[in-house]
């Protein structure tokens, strides 16, 4: 026995290795699976102070860079929401157990950056997420589809030429702006963070002061 | 020239031979008796009727009336079916995240599925605030004899609702309630969705 474990020592020796890199081989699909489709890589922030985020994404024109510095101002209950022209809108049917909070954000970034299409979310300290979506209760004509940019200077929806060149025509963005975003969320639904996202898994997250 | 084999005994040889083929035979058996994709991707089913919450993984989901008949109306159009409209009520409540009830199929006792999302069949349901009841009410066309007896799949995705939890709610239909919708001349309205219970 011991002249054949001397004798297929090397053999012996490289099945650990072996395994262990069947199992790593295999561990692309859990990545494929899971990783990229939930928001893990966070770049966190609190409110009241500047921060920068960045990150690299892909669309159907190619890849580009995202960046930006993004700063909450403040986060409160309101009563009703306000369209992009700050006229209160009238016919919110809000029901008795549903509340409107308004969150206030300062934005610089570079007019040709693609700020399109953010994702922003209320999270509570049980961890609930409530999402800010513009077709709830009030007609989608009066909220934007993306709540962090500007209603009147989207800027682009892509990095490419044909988007980037429609931005110019419509009016480019301003370099830094102030901009509110109305969600709906439960009665009692107290916000401890608020999320803003683009390309999963990067995400910027902001801690709001418990009050 | 010696080879490696040739120095090798025969007995030895022999052994290892049989030794891969145990090995291979034993991985055929392993591979035979996995469980194929439709196993483990299933969902897992809750069973229940109208009117019974059901507990999903992320919230709560209840059927609360089911009505039928030869013509729909929502908001935007109208249509009528050579077949029946099955219209179902329901309301959601997710619990942590906000969420859309994308997968409602009704299927028969034969397993055709009918599902909300395709031909002219109809749905009005946004997306879903956690702890806030959102009631809404979808509408699909069928052939009315493979109406008694069909159910409804619901679950907070849009594509397969495979790996997560499912409600499955008896619709209650029988070949009497078939015939009654055929009978009617009215029409079935699909309202737009409502957020909160109204009061």
């Amino acid at each position: 026995m011991t002249a054949w474990l001397r004798g297929n020592r090397w053999g012996l020796a490289l099945v650990i290795p072996a395994l262990l890199l069947a199992l790593a081989a295999n561990s692309l699909r859990l990545q494929l699976f899971w990783w990229t489709y939930k928001p893990h890589v966070a770049t966190s922030g609190v409110q009241g102070k500047p921060v920068h985020f960045a990150e690299d994404f892909d669309d159907f024109d190619g890849h580009w860079h995202r960046a930006l510095d993004l700063t909450v101002t403040s986060v409160t209950t309101v009563a009703a929401p306000r369209d992009p022209d700050g006229k209160p809108i009238d016919d919110a049917r809000t029901p008795a157990e549903a509340q409107w909070v308004k969150v206030s954000m300062h934005v610089a970034a570079s007019p040709t950056a693609v700020l399109f299409g953010c994702r922003l979310s209320l999270l509570d300290a049980s961890g609930r997420e409530t999402e800010y979506t513009d077709g709830n209760l009030v007609d989608s004509d009066y909220l934007p589809i993306s709540p962090c940019i500007p209603d009147a200077h989207q800027g682009p929806v892509s990095g490419g030429p044909k988007a980037q060149g429609d931005a110019v025509e419509a009016g480019p963005r301003p370099a830094a702006y102030d901009v509110d975003a109305y969600v709906l969320t439960a009665r009692g639904f107290r916000p401890t963070a608020v999320r803003l996202q683009w390309t999963p898994p990067r995400y910027v997250q902001i801690a709001l002061p418990t009050t | 020239m010696t080879s490696i084999a040739s120095r090798i005994p025969v007995r030895s040889r022999v052994g290892t031979g049989i030794l891969i083929v145990a090995a291979l035979s034993l991985g055929r058996v392993v591979t035979d008796h996995m469980p194929g994709q439709d196993r483990h991707e299933r969902p897992f089913t809750t069973a229940a009727k109208v009117g019974q919450t059901v507990h999903l993984r992320t919230g709560d989901v209840v059927v609360t009336k089911v009505d039928g008949g030869k013509a729909i109306a929502t908001p935007i159009e109208a249509d009528a079916s050579p077949g029946l409209w099955v219209a179902i009520d329901f309301t959601w409540t997710p619990r942590a995240d906000t969420s859309v009830l994308g997968y409602k199929v009704v299927r028969t006792t034969t397993g055709d599925t009918y599902d909300s999302l395709l031909g002219r069949n109809v749905s009005f349901c946004g997306n879903s605030i956690p702890g806030l009841p959102e009631s809404c009410r979808m509408a699909v066309e069928m052939p009315p004899d493979r109406m008694p007896g069909a159910v409804v799949d619901i679950a907070p995705v849009f594509d397969s609702p495979g790996y997560d939890s499912l409600a499955t709610v008896d619709l209650g239909i029988t070949d009497e309630t078939v015939k009654k919708w055929q009978a009617r001349t009215d029409v079935v309205k699909i309202p737009m969705n409502t957020v909160g219970t109204g009061s």
